[in-house]
């Protein structure tokens, strides 16, 4: 299955960075997740429990960060195992860049699923990770920039609804804040953890989709 | 011979008899009621406990770790077994015969050891007190694999750069064929015109109601093993796990109760079930599995996997000159335990072209390993693959030479002159009715009515289309079969009849049922042969303890040689039993007889004895009887076929259909049968069995196909993306037949249930094809779903993409 989508983060690039580097934040934003673990300066292990249909899955697995160009671009790679449930396998590239409303993150993404998991889901895969990866954008730009407003992009720190771009409706739900003050620790070796993330999303896509 | 009232006619033709008649099946009621026992209704014995299997999730990959310690110590958990361990009690096996020279398998295990080769293999086995709980085990093991590169495509299957699934092979071919009649090359160099088309067969899952279900019981004490078993196949089964359970013979009972759909995929070997007896085995407790839906699309057998180039050579005036076929169908990571998986393609390019005259012929056959789930025999095997082909192929060379598709069957259908006849890949037909068929088939469809309305609705835009599918079936198939490969497999069957102290018979007979009706077939038989009320009799199949040794059923044989053996029995039991009479009435046996179950007087038809007073004096009041006279209540008899090695039986079908060129989807608007299975013991029974093969055929045309993704993963292992036919789908399918009795038995039956899975695709892509004719389409591949037909009429470029242009 082969996926991509470009979202708009109402914050500056080098803050978004930092955020998809930062296992706590990645941990946080990434559904079902329930350890991030950094195991080598570009390698993490993570554990990421969900249900299945009538499958109860807990995937362990690791993310390896690929490619790294700090600030603009990586490629996470990941597989976990589900048990009985199976495995998952995925691949993303993750491209930052500067946009008039903020940062524009484009990603593509690969994912391959095995066992029970491609036999029962692989129909509503592409669904399901595309959900997935929406709601995992959606909870990263709340955990940088909490507000109970809608607000614009980052050049305007001034709330605003709309924030998404109209070609993108899933991209960037209504809750996007500007956040120029947004805590964002400039751990360039956290790059790797928005790899981590990317891989993990493609797994708890999987396993979101498949509960669908 | 014992109807001494009729001289001129048989036990089966006399005016009593209810052979021909459309006796409703005994068992109906019960099973309509939810009275059915399934192997998963039998009352669990004590202390039984459930199997659960850890199935790989890789197509190919060697395990390099398995930790079973946490599942060992889990709740209700009895007992965790691996492959290796497993190898320890159950002998695997190789899935060859030696009289498909050349054929090749590798060792398969019950449990997969060091190495998986299909998803969902089964890899370790756990045994707890609910299935629930051995799952809940099964979670608890880690398994650590390295994925291989898994082998997915037949073509590229044996390319040099293919990986090679079995390394001791040395290829990925399991088993080549070639065969050549006449001079094919000559043919086409002559021919008018050459026809010829790429086909894709799509891989087909049997989707059995009831799944495979077992339940095995050792009794440690006797050392017998006890297994209840949804198969259609027990005596096989019995002889299987007592060889490779290194157990005695006899002492294994297998016992088939009602088998809820089986279609040749509950007479193989499979991996979970062999465990399941071992387990019980090593632990000398019943153990229960019952495949749930996911298990049974991922290791029932599927069938149909081929891809098969083809041409056909035609003269000016339609004589079909010579047929070249190459057909590879991948099988999936082993060849299938006992049968072999060479079955299907062997069939398939020996029935290319079966029911016409042509001489000239070339085929060849590669079977090919894959990392996919095994294929095996499925009904009709190879029939459709053969089937789809030929008749693809003959619609393309009417059209090629301006013929009608009905004339151009018309001029080469082998005719009725020609027989004894062998085709040109050695097949022999002793008689079959190709002619009476097609002439039968064009009245009952009203053809030029058809085309009629086919013209007047193209006026309209709206695009119908008529096929047909001349086939031929093979049936009753002889002792040449199995047995002579080295399989113990019987291509004969046993039958012991009684006349009870009620007067009522008991029929025990190897034949088994599995809901077509084989009980109600075989109490026609048996009535009509002693001559009793079909009342009275019982019949009782599928348990090795309490009915004889034979082949059971598969291959459209329960009627022809399982029915003949009950004939001759229930001759022999009628030929004692008036015998008795005789020296009860003090009148010779000839001048009496058997009438609803009254020795009468052959003469008049005067009632002179009950059977149940007969039966009354021989077993309770024997001392009545003259000094040295037994009474024999019992008559046992085998048979096998020995005249031909099949019994050929042929029809036609045709299709009507519409296809909406716009959503690509098909309308079934009709389907007709007119097929010959000799003598038609129970018409409703024959068109039930037709009925439902068509429909099986119609699954593969339009629905049915396991998809795997390039790594080998089955991609829809459930019935909501797995489509199968639904009644509402379904068109009316009309049957007729012609009887040419088979003059190699007294019964004169032939196999009718593989006839609709024949032809009823070829049939259906036939009618698609010339629906869409007007619009210079033509798809060569099933099932024809609506995204392949948008592509074949251009209106889709990439999978699931409309052309630029399109919306």
């Amino acid at each position: 299955m082969e996926l991509q989508g470009q979202h708009v983060i109402p914050l500056p690039r080098p803050q978004v960075w930092a955020a998809l580097n930062d296992a706590d934040v990645l941990r946080a934003c990434i559904p079902g997740c329930q350890a991030l673990t950094k195991t080598a300066e570009d390698r993490f292990t993570a554990t990421v429990a969900s249900k299945i249909g009538p499958v109860s899955a807990v995937f362990t697995g690791e993310v390896q960060l690929l490619d790294i160009v700090p600030g603009l671009s990586y490629t996470i790679s990941g597989s976990g195992k589900g048990g009985v449930a199976g495995f998952a396998k995925g691949r993303s590239q993750v491209v930052l860049a500067d946009g008039p409303e903020g940062t524009v993150l484009s990603y593509t993404a690969t994912a391959e699923i095995g066992g029970k998991l491609a036999s029962v889901g692989s129909r509503l895969l592409q669904g399901v990770a595309r959900r997935t990866a929406d709601d995992f954008f959606t909870a990263l730009v709340n955990q940088l920039a909490p507000a109970p407003q809608a607000v614009p992009s980052a050049a305007q720190p001034a709330p605003e609804p709309g924030a998404s771009r109209p070609a993108e409706p899933a991209a960037a739900p209504a809750a996007y804040h500007p956040a120029p003050s947004a805590p964002a620790p400039a751990r360039s070796s956290a790059l790797p953890w928005i790899l981590a993330a990317a891989g993990w999303l493609i797994a708890a896509f999987l396993a979101g989709h498949l509960t669908r | 011979m014992n109807d001494r009232t009729s001289p001129a006619l048989s036990a089966v033709d006399r005016p009593n008899s209810y052979i021909g008649r459309s006796v409703p099946r005994p068992n109906a009621r019960r099973l309509v009621q939810g009275r059915g026992q399934y192997t998963d209704d039998i009352a669990a014995p004590a202390r039984t406990l459930y199997a659960a299997f850890l199935r790989s999730p890789y197509a190919h990959a060697q395990i390099t770790r398995i930790d079973v310690a946490a599942a060992k110590s889990a709740a209700g958990v009895a007992l965790v077994v691996t492959g290796a361990e497993l190898a320890t009690v159950c002998e695997p096996w190789v899935g060859v015969l030696t009289h498909f020279k050349g054929l090749r398998s590798a060792t398969q295990y019950a449990l997969a050891v060091d190495r998986v080769v299909w998803q969902g293999e089964p890899i370790v086995g756990v045994v707890a007190e609910s299935r629930a709980l051995a799952e809940d085990a099964l979670a608890l093991i880690e398994i650590d694999y390295a994925e291989l590169p898994a082998v997915t495509d037949p073509d590229a299957a044996l390319l040099p750069d293919t990986p090679v699934i079995h390394a001791e092979l040395g290829s990925n071919l399991a088993f080549a064929l070639n065969l050549e009649s006449g001079d094919a090359e000559a043919a086409f160099r002559d021919a008018h015109a050459v026809v010829s088309g790429d086909f894709r067969f799509g891989r087909h899952a049997p989707v059995t109601l009831e799944s495979r279900s077992i339940l095995a019981d050792f009794d440690p004490s006797t050392r017998r093993l006890t297994v209840h078993q949804s198969t259609q196949t027990p005596y096989q089964m019995q002889d299987i796990f007592a060889r490779h359970l290194r157990l005695p013979q006899a002492d294994v009972r297998v016992v088939a109760q009602d088998v809820g759909g089986s279609f040749g995929m509950k007479l193989h070997v499979y991996g979970d079930e062999m465990a399941t007896a071992a387990m019980s085995v090593m632990l000398g407790r019943p153990v229960k599995f019952v495949a749930d839906r996911l298990e049974a699309f991922q290791s029932d057998i599927h069938a149909r996997d081929h891809r098969v180039r083809a041409r056909m050579a035609v003269a000016a005036d339609g004589e079909i000159t010579g047929m070249i076929v190459d057909d590879i169908t991948g099988v999936g990571a082993f060849s299938a335990y006992p049968r072999t998986s060479a079955v299907e393609g062997n069939q398939a390019i020996r029935l290319m072209g079966g029911p016409y005259k042509l001489r000239n012929y070339q085929g060849r056959l590669r079977v090919v390993f894959q990392n996919k789930g095994l294929m095996s025999q499925y009904r009709a095997v190879g029939h459709p693959i053969a089937c789809g082909v030929t008749e693809a192929l003959v619609d393309q060379a009417a059209a090629a030479v301006g013929l009608d598709p009905l004339e151009i069957r018309r001029r080469n259908l082998l005719t009725d002159d020609v027989y004894p006849y062998t085709s040109p890949t050695g097949y022999i037909f002793e008689r079959l009715s190709h002619h009476q068929c097609l002439e039968k088939l064009e009245r009952l469809m009203d053809y030029a009515g058809l085309r009629a309305n086919q013209a007047e609705a193209r006026q309209r835009g709206v695009m119908r289309g008529i096929g047909f599918a001349a086939f031929i079936e093979i049936t009753n198939p002889g002792p040449a079969f199995y047995g002579v490969g080295g399989a113990h497999i019987t291509a004969q069957d046993g039958c012991v009849l009684t006349l009870e102290p009620s007067g009522n018979l008991r029929c025990a007979v190897s034949v088994t049922e599995q809901g077509q009706g084989t009980e109600a077939i075989m109490a026609q038989i048996a009535a009509s042969a002693v001559g009793v009320p079909i009342e009275h009799v019982r019949v009782i199949t599928g348990d090795t303890e309490a009915t004889p040794y034979g082949g059971a059923t598969w291959a459209s044989r329960g009627a022809g040689i399982g029915g003949e053996t009950v004939l001759i029995t229930g001759k022999a039991l009628r030929a004692n039993l008036l015998r008795l009479a005789g020296v009860m009435l003090q009148a010779p046996a000839e001048a009496l007889d058997i009438k609803d179950g009254l020795i009468v007087d052959a003469a008049t038809g005067q009632e002179r004895l009950s059977l149940p007073e007969l039966a009354r004096i021989a077993y309770y009041r024997p001392d009545t009887l003259p000094q040295g006279v037994q009474a024999e209540l019992s008559a046992a008899h085998n048979h096998v076929p020995r005249g031909q090695p099949f019994a050929f039986t042929n029809g036609i079908q045709a299709s009507h259909v519409e296809v909406d060129v716009e959503t690509g989807f098909v309308r079934l608007l009709n389907h007709w049968v007119v097929e010959d299975c000799g003598r038609i013991i129970n018409p409703l029974l024959v068109d039930e069995q037709v009925r439902g093969g068509v429909v099986q055929g119609i699954g593969a045309a339009l629905f049915e196909e396991c998809l795997y993704s390039e790594q080998g993963q089955l991609l829809n292992g459930t019935l909501a993306d797995y489509l199968v036919p639904m009644a509402g789908d379904m068109p009316d399918i009309h049957v007729e037949h012609v009887s040419t009795p088979t003059l190699h038995s007294e019964l004169g039956a032939k196999g009718a249930g593989e006839a609709g899975a024949a032809g009823a695709a070829a049939a259906v892509l036939n009618a698609i094809n010339d629906a869409l004719q007007p619009l210079g389409a033509r798809l060569l591949q099933i099932p024809a779903t609506p995204e392949r037909i948008l592509r074949a009429l251009g209106k889709l470029d990439a999978p699931g993409r409309p052309t630029s242009g399109e919306e």
